[in-house]
């Protein structure tokens, strides 16, 4: 049993590194594919046949781009994703303080929206189609419904220019310590929170009304037992299961409307850092960006696939029939 | 919503901008040795910390490097100084140079430099910096492609610490002209390797910190040429998102938006807590065809093409009528060489013209743009339409922003353009010159070269303003470059700031500006 298990994630993991790699792959091709490259960028207006060779040569562009993909994989196989272009030094001094920041963006927004989505999805579902659900479900809708840009705008127009509460924009350096970030955490968080809180709420209510529908429950309320522990007991763990996946689906897609809802916010994360990194042709920097993004998204779904497997008896022991 | 302000778009633009100043200069053989006047004093202020938002053109790769490729434009006007600056009038005011005057037929120009400057590192301002600068601009392999335009100056020497004198290749009425740009900053001789670190300059304000995708903070400079700055320090806060922007100005988190769209100033029209400052400017777009290529090789189709045109309409729908009608020059309103001609729309002679080029059943042609700066492609849509009414079809091809000025714009027959305001002089030669180094419609010609050559050795004022207001007359007859209009200047800014004045943000004197205690 121990064994299929173990099995089981590390076929998981393998699958994970491939996919890893081929995003790797991906990524450069299509960087290359596009018109134009870092020293065109980087020159712009001011590029003259001349000037954009000799920045080529500086830059290391004129090389193949079979020797560049292969120079720069084994440099991430060390740890180290190289210079950036546009901004003279390495990619990791900007990388890792923006991860960290997105991060603490992202943790926040799941550990408040998770509870209360599932909390309130079952009592959604509980109390369907009477005025709690129809309630929670308008406005799980809302925030389904609206662009992540509407709602951190409207949020910026209440809290911040309304009520001058909270600041609008972020303005401290990407570096600052996590104590002064904090207070430029708390619209953006909230923002990625709705996004979030609608989808799981739904989702958990639908389940639930599923779990409650099933004949293993009618069963269980037939025997007589008390409607909490028909609940906790008999509804929900099945009823977790879908939604634990689906969340994890929806968390690892936040990851990809960090750009707008850092964007809206001047939000120093890796949202912002990818924006600028595209505008600047920066090669290297676009490519450790989509690749630790492409790693969060893999170790999010890995994590989901474990848990639904302790969640779900019959998955787990589905190889051994 | 970054639409229509101009400014933001100008990131591109902003690189190659030599940049760009009010007016070419009324008189420029001598100048009165006082400083420009304050336009505004407001007598609450009480130093405090300015927060100016800086829209990331560069995404974060900017350099205080004046001649960097990647321009720091708000910063590089703040640490620097110039031998001249033109002021909001159009006025030639001396800088680093206290008075300048040429030899009779304008070959030999000798500028006395101002006493007891220093640079912020507390080194005695001299000729040997003020050569250093200046040799930096001619040097071919400089970033900023400028190189060309100050070719004619063929020899620089410095009998004195406070005497400069430049010997030209040929005369040049006008050559103050091109020291009053940014680019034209005066940097410590043997700094080129450090500058882009140290900022040492001149100016009122020197480098605190330097981070343009956060905060760049400038604190006052005490031993400053001008005196102490009223300010005590001047933010540059990079928030690259235009909504984002104005977030910021509105809860009061920064204190001056240089530029602002036009749904952004209505929001912001019945607010008493802020000014918006508008007024005309020299940011312009164009639709410009290659003069050495069929169809456009064809100086009736150029006409025709031209004359189909109705600028109010563009004017109103581009701009929403937030500028001024252009007769096709780059030469904006305010500056005393502009042409003031007319340019009415006329469709019968436009379909004549087509005729008699051998199109009388009209003409298919490709309009290359991007979405690089907002204006551009409202302009070609509204363009396709006007052109339709003279049996032109235009078919708009829309390309990448990141590789349309190294891959489209100057090599496609037909494209839209964007730019900034130049000098009269600069811009006539950097647009239309044989060698100018934006000379996108391949513009070559002899009669035009002659009235430009003209303009520059003719000394009386009144006389080289008739050769460049012919040179402009002439384009619109001859060229392939079609400007509808000028774009108006937005500031948007809280109530407690005063003293900004009327001229581009790049040529803001901020030593000027006040801020009211809270």
């Amino acid at each position: 049993m121990v064994e299929l298990m173990l099995t089981l994630v590390l076929q998981r993991l393998l699958w994970s590194l491939l996919v890893f790699a081929l995003v790797a792959v991906v990524i450069f091709v299509l960087l290359e594919l596009l018109p134009g490259d870092a020293a065109t960028a980087y020159l712009g207006r001011t590029a003259t046949p001349a000037r954009t060779a000799q920045l080529r040569e500086r830059l290391g562009l004129d090389r193949p781009a079979v020797v560049r993909f292969a120079a720069w994989t084994s440099g991430v196989l060390r740890g180290d994703f190289g210079t950036s272009l546009a901004r003279r030094a390495p990619v990791a001094t900007f990388l890792w303080v923006r991860l960290r920041n997105s991060l603490l963006l992202g943790l926040l927004a799941t550990l408040i929206s998770v509870p209360l989505a599932l909390l309130l999805g079952v009592l959604a579902g509980l109390t369907r189609d009477r005025w709690p659900d129809l309630l929670l479900s308008l406005l799980a809708l809302f925030s389904i419904s609206l662009p992540e840009f509407v709602i951190g705008t409207l949020l910026i127009f209440s809290f911040s220019l309304h009520f001058t509460l909270l600041p609008a924009v972020t303005l401290v350096d990407a570096a600052a310590p996590l104590a002064e970030l904090l207070p430029y955490t708390v619209l953006p968080t909230a923002t990625l929170t709705l996004m979030l809180s609608g989808y799981l709420l739904s989702l958990m209510r639908t389940s639930i009304i599923d779990a409650l529908r099933s004949e293993h429950v009618q069963m269980a309320r037939l025997k007589g037992l008390p409607p909490l522990r028909v609940l906790l007991w008999h509804a929900l763990p099945g009823a977790l299961a879908p939604v634990v996946t689906a969340s994890a689906m929806i968390i690892a897609w936040i990851i990809g409307n960090l750009v707008v809802v850092e964007a809206v916010f001047n939000y120093p994360g890796i949202g912002t850092l990818a924006l600028n990194a595209i505008q600047d042709r920066d090669l290297p920097m676009v490519q450790a960006i989509v690749l630790v993004l492409a790693g969060c998204h893999l170790l999010i779904n890995l994590l989901a696939d474990l848990l639904t497997l302790a969640l779900n008896p019959q998955l787990r022991t589905l190889r051994m029939r | 919503m970054r639409s229509h302000s101009v400014i933001p778009s100008v990131r591109m633009v902003a690189c190659l901008v030599l940049t760009t100043l009010l007016v070419a200069c009324g008189s420029a053989t001598t100048a009165p040795a006082t400083t420009a006047p304050a336009t505004t004093a407001t007598p609450a202020a009480t130093g405090g910390t300015l927060r100016v938002a800086y829209g990331l053109w560069w995404g974060g790769a900017e350099s205080i490097d004046p001649l960097s490729a990647v321009p720091f434009l708000d910063a590089v006007n703040i640490l620097y100084d110039r031998l001249v600056r033109l002021d909001a009038t159009g006025k030639l005011v001396p800088e680093l140079a206290t008075a300048w005057s040429a030899n009779a037929d304008a070959t030999v120009w000798t500028f006395t430099l101002r006493e007891g400057v220093t640079f912020h590192n507390s080194a005695p301002f001299t000729s040997a910096d003020v050569a250093y600068s200046i040799k930096r601009l001619l040097d071919p392999a400089q970033e900023a492609g400028l190189a060309g335009i100050y070719q004619i100056i063929k020899q620089i020497e410095t009998p004195d610490p406070r005497t400069v004198v430049f010997t030209l290749a040929q005369p040049h009425a006008e050559l103050p002209v091109l020291f009053t740009i940014y680019r034209a900053a005066i940097i410590p001789a043997e700094s080129s390797a450090s500058i882009a670190q140290t900022g040492i300059g001149t100016g009122a304000f020197q480098l605190a910190q330097l981070n343009p995708t956060g905060t760049t903070r400038m604190t006052a400079y005490a031993k400053s040429w001008r005196g102490a700055p009223k300010l005590d320090a001047i933010e540059l806060i990079g928030i690259a998102d235009a909504d984002a922007r104005f977030q910021a100005l509105q809860a009061g988190q920064i204190d001056v938006l240089l530029e602002t769209s036009p749904q952004q100033l209505t929001a912001l029209k019945d607010n008493p807590a802020f000014v918006v400052q508008t007024f005309p400017g020299g940011i312009w777009y164009s639709l410009t065809m290659r003069t050495d290529t069929p169809p456009f090789n064809d100086v009736r189709v150029r006409r025709a093409l031209r004359l189909l045109v109705d600028r109010q309409q563009i004017l109103t729908l581009v701009q929403q009528g937030m500028g001024s009608i252009a007769c096709d020059t780059t030469v904006w309103s305010g500056d005393p060489y502009r042409w003031q001609g007319s340019c009415p729309q006329d469709l019968a002679q436009a379909r004549k013209l087509l005729a008699e080029a051998g199109y009388p059943n009209g003409l298919d042609l490709t309009l290359f743009t991007s979405d690089s700066l907002s204006g551009m492609t409202p302009l070609a849509e509204v363009y396709q339409q006007q052109a339709a009414l003279a049996g032109v079809r235009v078919t708009i091809k829309q390309v990448p922003a990141d590789s349309y000025w190294t891959e489209t714009y100057g090599v496609e027959p037909f494209v839209i353009d964007g730019e900034y305001q130049y000098p009269a002089d600069l811009s006539l030669h950097l647009f239309y010159g044989k060698g100018g180094g934006y000379n996108v419609s391949k513009f070559d010609d002899p009669a035009f070269e002659q009235l430009l050559a003209e303009a520059r050795a003719t000394l009386d004022p009144q006389q080289r303003s008739q050769r460049y207001q012919q040179a402009q007359q002439y384009l619109l007859e001859q060229d392939g470059t079609i400007i509808p209009f000028h774009a108006n200047e937005e500031f948007s800014f809280s109530r407690r700031v005063a003293g900004l004045q009327t001229v581009p943000y790049i040529d803001m004197r901020w030593d000027l500006v006040t801020l009211a205690a809270k």
